[in-house]
């Protein structure tokens, strides 16, 4: 494909433009980004929130959803989330795409608009944010947090993060913690949004039918008004190595078991050795050929699933697995014996290029979906890479068999969470 | 095949229906990378008793959702192999009247598409891998019945319906999947997979002539239409019980309120129906709607608040709900609101840009290819074509969505679904 127009738009503000006519919608975003950090975390992920709820020229819920059903239905989306050890907030939105508007009065403009007021020109009383937008989007946060242990399969990741990078960054939460976002109120949020979009390093997209030169002016004019002082740096995320191998259970009433298994690879997105990582990982468990779902679940019928992920960011690598109580310790084995085997460089050829190939459709796949692809620009944007997904596609397409063993040897084991059943439960079994 | 165009949506449809019954419809997406083939049966988690030639037949609950996991076993070996070994991304659904199973690839589409048609009408069962399959879905079912979300909404549905299927669970239990057999696979394999009752869609950029002559190669001869089904008695407008309460470990009280709605006929009245209860629910409490900023501003519902329509042989309803510390306050405020625009009439400006969003959102949903697949295979097994929404909207008026809050949205055919944490105390 063409590379999207990269721009810079402003001190430390870049705008990324894919222009096609493939999709029925425009997809845009907004993300400021800086480092992932307790203090700030919690304001981070309310700030958007906020902001969301109104604008100097649209005060209300009420009167923003108007003017968004107006716009054939447009949405617009708070959001947070961190990539590594960066945090990155602000909003995703999508309209219909100008070539499909009925009625010739484009969106592009109004859409740019209505954005940089969200992020630049919010509702105030006094000069600061509305107090109560500020406590009731505190409130709903705080509910978000405390309900994050409702889905157990997410919630036993959370878990797993704190535990294995106790020391890290990368441990926080994206929301926050209890703690920090108890304490968040209009002083303290004022004074830090203020801050944020003076200093943070801001990533503005948008892929849809409209030419790059009209995006650019579009969002240039919808950021007038935006300071610029001191743009912060973004550190990166840093890349460590297991010391000893540490074990952590805990036990919620559950009536299945769950066993995360966390390692460290040391290899991020901007190794030379991340296409092999990305292919010894489908060989052991990230596909439904690989070796974890075809021995562990399907030949030994010992979990309803496991599989495992990659951290591109931070170069960590998680098996995920669902289980009965008493088969997790040999779900943990088996898990560590293919891994195994995946070193040792035992698989065929067929499953080598089984792998290959479903890397291969992720990310040329990535080209049809548009937040997809958003996604995967904005992590190309953080580590400076400046080649889209089909070039990756070749990259995967070009690893051998010797690559992906030798990149499996760089997974090794840092931390196993188990999560168990109330303490009787599992006494009456044993 | 014949080519159906739809300018406002910029889409094109080819469909045709085989000798032996299959529908099929294409959509070709020049440019995409990605091609999506979608084969569904018109069959799913209530149907569970259904008329073959021998009569009236019962199944036990879950046989649907079964068949969908065991429909993957060749007798060469599994199909979800063979297809990820082609680099495509295989998977499949039961919904409570649609099995569907799919795969997305960038290369070999043909080969993929052979496969997937192959696999889905060959069964292949033995009593070993039943056995087997019995213990993995026994997990999964003990893993859905830990979901709050899941029970939130089964528990609505035995409270709404006495009689209608959607009562049973999709999955069934670890009781009733004991009792099935490989016997018992072969004969609703029999009773719902053949071509007449099944749809295939696909959406890339493909050649929509070879799609047909691929399916018509591969897919068995036959005559059989669809397979009837019995949906229970005809259900009252008043729901089996007022509220369920349940107590589980969550962190918040979460609820849903559902207002049990006619049945829809077949037909494009069908899509008809849909769109409207859709922007019914939208313009009485969607996130654009007065009482919505009202709850959400006085923080008696959050970001999870929903409503959505949902329609079903023989069934319909309205349904909303999220986390609330205060259900009792939300219903009422609902129901409060449903009765001043009875009364007072819905708001034509709102009305009007209420239909302009959801014409815009339903578009914009077009862009998942999955999703295009699932609209037009239920579509086509309720005779209409699913893109004709565009159009459908334009005779949509704010009268009938008046007339439809006055006819289902009222105390008396509403039931309520409440999921609470177990130490009330702490909350």
């Amino acid at each position: 494909m063409e590379l999207p127009k990269r721009v810079k738009l402003m001190p430390g503000v870049f705008l990324t433009a894919v222009q096609t006519r493939k999709f029925k919608s425009s997809y845009w975003s907004i993300r400021l980004l800086t480092p992932l950090s307790e203090e700030t975390a919690a304001m981070n992920a309310v700030l958007p929130r906020v902001l969301r709820r109104g604008t100097a020229s649209c005060p209300d819920q009420e009167q923003l959803a108007a003017v968004l059903d107006e716009m054939y239905g447009g949405a617009i989306e708070p959001l947070v989330g961190k990539r590594g050890e960066v945090h990155c907030f602000g909003f995703v939105a999508s309209f219909l795409d100008d070539a499909l508007v009925p009625d010739e009065t484009p969106l592009l403009d109004q859409a740019a608009s209505l954005l940089g007021d969200l992020l630049l020109r919010p509702v105030t009383r006094n000069g600061r944010l509305k107090s109560d937008y500020v406590d009731s989007e505190r409130e709903n946060l705080l509910a978000e947090i405390r309900s994050q242990i409702n889905d157990k399969r997410s919630y036993v990741q959370l878990r797993m993060t704190e535990e294995m990078c106790a020391q890290e960054p990368y441990r926080l939460n994206r929301l926050g913690s209890l703690e920090r976002a108890q304490k968040i109120n209009v002083s303290r949020l004022n004074r830090h949004y203020q801050e944020v979009l003076s200093t943070a390093r801001i990533e503005v997209y948008y892929c849809g039918s409209a030419a790059a030169e009209q995006v650019e002016q579009a969002w240039r004019e919808a950021l007038l008004g935006l300071p610029r002082y001191q743009v912060q740096e973004l550190t990166g995320t840093t890349l460590c190595q297991p010391e000893t191998v540490r074990q952590v259970t805990e036990r919620l009433e559950v009536t299945q078991g769950k066993l995360v298994m966390g390692f460290r690879t040391g290899t991020d997105l901007t190794s030379v050795r991340y296409p092999a990582l990305m292919v010894a990982n489908a060989l052991f468990g990230g596909t439904s050929n690989s070796k974890l779902f075809l021995q562990v679940r399907e030949r030994l019928s010992l979990c309803y699933y496991v599989n495992s992920s990659l951290d591109k960011f931070k170069g960590l690598l998680f098996v995920q697995a669902g289980a009965e109580f008493a088969q997790l310790e040999q779900v943990q084995a088996e898990i560590l014996t293919q891994l195994e085997q995946v070193q040792a460089g035992a698989f065929s050829e067929e499953e080598l290029q089984a792998a290959k190939r479903a890397l291969i459709r992720t990310y040329r796949g990535e080209l049809d979906v548009p937040n997809q692809l958003e996604d995967f620009w904005l992590g190309q944007n953080l580590a400076g890479l400046r080649f889209g997904p089909d070039d990756l596609a070749a990259l995967v397409a070009d690893v051998d068999a010797q690559q992906a063993a030798e990149a499996a040897n760089l997974i090794r084991l840092d931390t196993v969470y188990r999560l168990l059943g109330p303490m009787q439960g599992e006494e009456e079994t044993t | 095949m014949k080519k159906w165009q739809f300018p406002r949506l910029r889409e094109l449809c080819f469909e045709t229906t085989l000798e032996n019954g299959l529908s099929i419809c294409v959509v070709p997406r020049p440019g995409y990378q990605k091609s999506y083939a979608f084969f569904a049966t018109s069959y799913g988690g209530m149907n569970v008793r259904f008329r073959t030639d021998a009569g009236w037949q019962d199944s036990p609950a879950g046989v649907a959702h079964f068949l969908e996991h065991k429909m993957f076993d060749t007798k060469d070996g599994n199909a979800l192999q063979m297809l990820s070994a082609n680099g495509a991304s295989p998977n499949a659904f039961t919904g409570a009247e649609l099995t569907g199973y799919y795969f997305e690839c960038t290369e070999k589409f043909e080969e993929n598409l052979r496969i997937l048609l192959s696999f889905v009408s060959e069964p292949y069962f033995t009593p070993e891998s039943v056995e087997k399959e019995q213990g993995i879905i026994g997990q999964e079912i003990q893993m859905i019945e830990d979901d709050p979300d899941w029970r939130l909404y089964q528990n609505l549905l035995q409270a709404m319906y006495l009689h209608h299927p959607l009562r049973i669970p999709l999955a069934g239990s670890k009781e009733s999947i004991a009792s099935i057999t490989a016997e018992t696979l072969y004969q609703c394999h029999k009773a719902f997979y053949h071509p007449g009752n099944m749809v295939l869609c696909v959406v890339g950029d493909v050649n929509p002539e070879r799609v047909a002559a691929i399916a018509q190669e591969i897919l068995p001869e036959g005559t059989c239409g669809r397979t009837e089904k019995d949906l229970g008695e005809p259900e009252p407008i008043a729901p089996a019980e007022k509220k369920t309460v349940e107590r589980m470990e969550v962190s918040a009280t979460n609820f849903l309120l559902g207002f049990k709605c006619a049945p829809h006929p077949d037909g494009l009245e069908n899509l008809r129906l849909q769109l409207l209860g859709d922007l019914a629910g939208e313009i009485l409490v969607g996130d654009s709607s007065p009482l919505y900023a009202r709850l959400y501003g006085a923080g008696q519902i959050d970001k999870s608040f929903f409503v959505s329509y949902e329609s079903y042989s023989g069934a319909a309803f309205l349904v909303m709900g999220g986390e609330s510390r205060q259900v009792e306050t939300v219903s009422k405020a609902i129901l409060e609101e449903r009765a001043r625009m009875v009364r007072e009439g819905v708001d034509k400006d709102r009305f009007r840009r209420c239909k302009k969003a959801a014409y815009g959102s339903r578009i914009r949903m077009l862009n998942s290819m999955e999703h295009v697949c699932v609209r037009l295979a239920e579509g086509k097994l309720r005779g209409y074509q699913y893109d004709r929404f565009a159009d459908l909207y334009d005779q949509i008026t704010a009268d009938d969505v008046r007339g439809f809050l006055e006819q289902f949205v009222c105390m008396e055919s509403a039931a309520l679904s409440v999921v609470e944490p177990k130490e009330t105390d702490s909350v």
